[in-house]
């Protein structure tokens, strides 16, 4: 199978965006304990650019959760591979998220990171694919809502690779 | 048939809590005694049960002690098939995390509280029974933490938690039979659709007439998010005598989501149709939620959890 790239949002767009998203964060979360927590691997461009943007203090957590694949065990279930390093309890949370289409993935996170008290708990993602929706979850701030397309680039990645891509592409099968 | 399952901090009185439960419902207790013999049944030793109970010392061990678990968790959902249980451990938290109908009691009291009960039922002296409570509570966490990698702890898991200190491990009996005597009757008068039960099906247990189906089956088994496969038929088209001449079966339902998915993985043509069904089906049942994953859709999901070959 061959694959092609069409250019989905150009860097120019995507930093666009970011630069508002930054200015409206900084505005909502003024004088609260914000705390991004950066789901892992592909939403660490995202965040970190993002976190350039913001004029209030923050910190900054990353959590990642195993994926589903091919060969995983019939009996294996989602679970987290790498947990927060501090304690989120009774700080406001904003789950940064690179892409959020099927919301298995948010919901599992949404519903464990309940259990540990935040003061607040928001999702802020770079992009938004509702009509591949699943499970219903919240997206309280979105950087750009796009139609069924698979996208990579700007740490998206298919099997690891174009993640280092400025631009957002959609990836097409030949 | 109907699970409860009491998960319980050592020394808190969880065991006379499930007796109490299994006794008044009539449901069959399952501890310790019922599953060595189940053990035995199966041609299994019954020391096998340390497996259980001990982390692993070598990498047969491990595979002796998987082995055994697959064996004994095969075999209590048998058990919970055939009939209504009390299960009294053995993670059934976790067991039965994907059946909406099971109810999950958590059973504690305070460290001290326990401490002071240890000394009591085992007439020790304070510091043995100190130490003791200490090392159960390790090792139930750490049993936990290797079998289900999970926290013991996590709130999400359980539907009632009662503190036997405060209340009595008799007066938490009462109170869980109330409230599981209380959901149970709501849970009958909610089934508005033509279904018996509500539970998740498991994947091992499900022929699916496409792999496309198993495949998201599995999907949806791995994120925790019980399904039901083609539990309903909706009639859409009658002919003269009444007769049912066009019906559409979803492939899939998701009771914690309440809405039904329906996997289009062909062409362009079938696909058509498809949408002519789900537009009868609005019309005739408007309150009914159902979504349809396009091909392109379905595709794009396998690509991303890397299942397109």
């Amino acid at each position: 199978m061959t694959y092609r790239l069409e250019p989905v949002l150009k860097r120019e767009e995507i930093e666009g965006r970011i630069i508002e998203l930054g200015k409206k964060l900084s505005a909502d979360y003024e004088g609260k304990e914000l705390v991004l927590v950066c789901v892992l691997r592909g939403s660490a461009y995202f965040t970190v650019d993002l976190s350039r943007q913001l004029t209030i203090p923050f910190a900054l957590d990353f959590i990642a959760i195993s994926n589903y694949s091919h060969d995983t065990d019939p009996l294996g279930i989602v679970k987290i591979t790498k947990d927060l390093d501090t304690s989120i309890s009774g700080k406001e949370v904003l789950i940064v998220e690179d892409i959020v289409d099927t919301g298995l993935t948010l919901n599992y996170l949404l519903r464990n990171i309940k259990t540990r008290h935040p003061a607040g708990l928001r999702v802020c993602t770079l992009l938004n694919v509702p009509s591949r929706r699943i499970v219903d979850v919240p997206v309280d701030y979105q950087g750009f809502e796009l139609p069924n397309v698979f996208a990579v680039g700007y740490g998206l990645d298919y099997h690891e690779k174009y993640r280092n891509l400025l631009d957002i592409y959609s990836l097409i099968e030949e | 048939m109907t699970v409860i399952t009491v998960s319980r901090q050592f020394g808190a009185g969880g065991e006379l809590v499930a007796q109490t439960l299994a006794k008044k419902l009539g449901f069959l207790l399952v501890n310790r005694e019922v599953i060595a013999g189940g053990l035995k049944e199966m041609g299994l030793p019954a020391q096998m049960i340390r497996f259980d109970e001990r982390t692993g010392h070598s990498e047969e061990w491990e595979k002796t002690r998987r082995f055994y678990l697959t064996a004994l968790h095969e075999y209590i959902m048998d058990m919970a098939e055939k009939e209504s249980i009390v299960l009294l451990g053995r993670g059934g938290q976790f067991l039965f995390r994907n059946r909406p109908d099971a109810f999950h009691l958590f059973i504690r009291a305070s460290y001290s509280q326990r401490v002071e009960w240890i000394q009591e039922i085992n007439g020790l002296e304070k510091k043995a029974a100190s130490l003791l409570v200490r090392e159960q509570d390790r090792r139930r966490k750490r049993y936990i933490r290797q079998v289900f990698d999970q926290s013991w702890y996590n709130m999400e898991l359980y539907d009632l938690i009662l503190n036997t200190g405060k209340i009595s491990p008799q007066g938490a009996a009462k109170i869980a039979l109330q409230v599981f005597t209380k959901i149970n009757q709501a849970e009958k008068r909610k089934i508005e659709r033509p279904q018996p039960e509500l539970t998740g099906e498991k994947v091992s247990r499900v022929s699916f007439m496409h792999p496309s189906e198993k495949e998201f089956a599995k999907v949806l088994d791995y994120y925790n998010i019980p399904w039901e496969y083609e539990p309903d038929t909706f009639p859409l088209q009658w002919d003269g005598e009444g007769r049912v001449t066009e019906a559409f079966s979803p492939d899939f339902y998701l009771p914690e989501q309440k809405m039904y998915v329906e996997l289009t993985t062909q062409r362009q043509k079938l696909v058509w149709k498809k949408n002519k069904k789900m537009r009868r089906l609005k019309e005739l049942h408007p309150e009914i939620n159902v979504k349809i994953v396009y091909g392109k859709d379905y595709h794009s999901m396998l690509k991303k959890f890397g299942l397109d070959v």
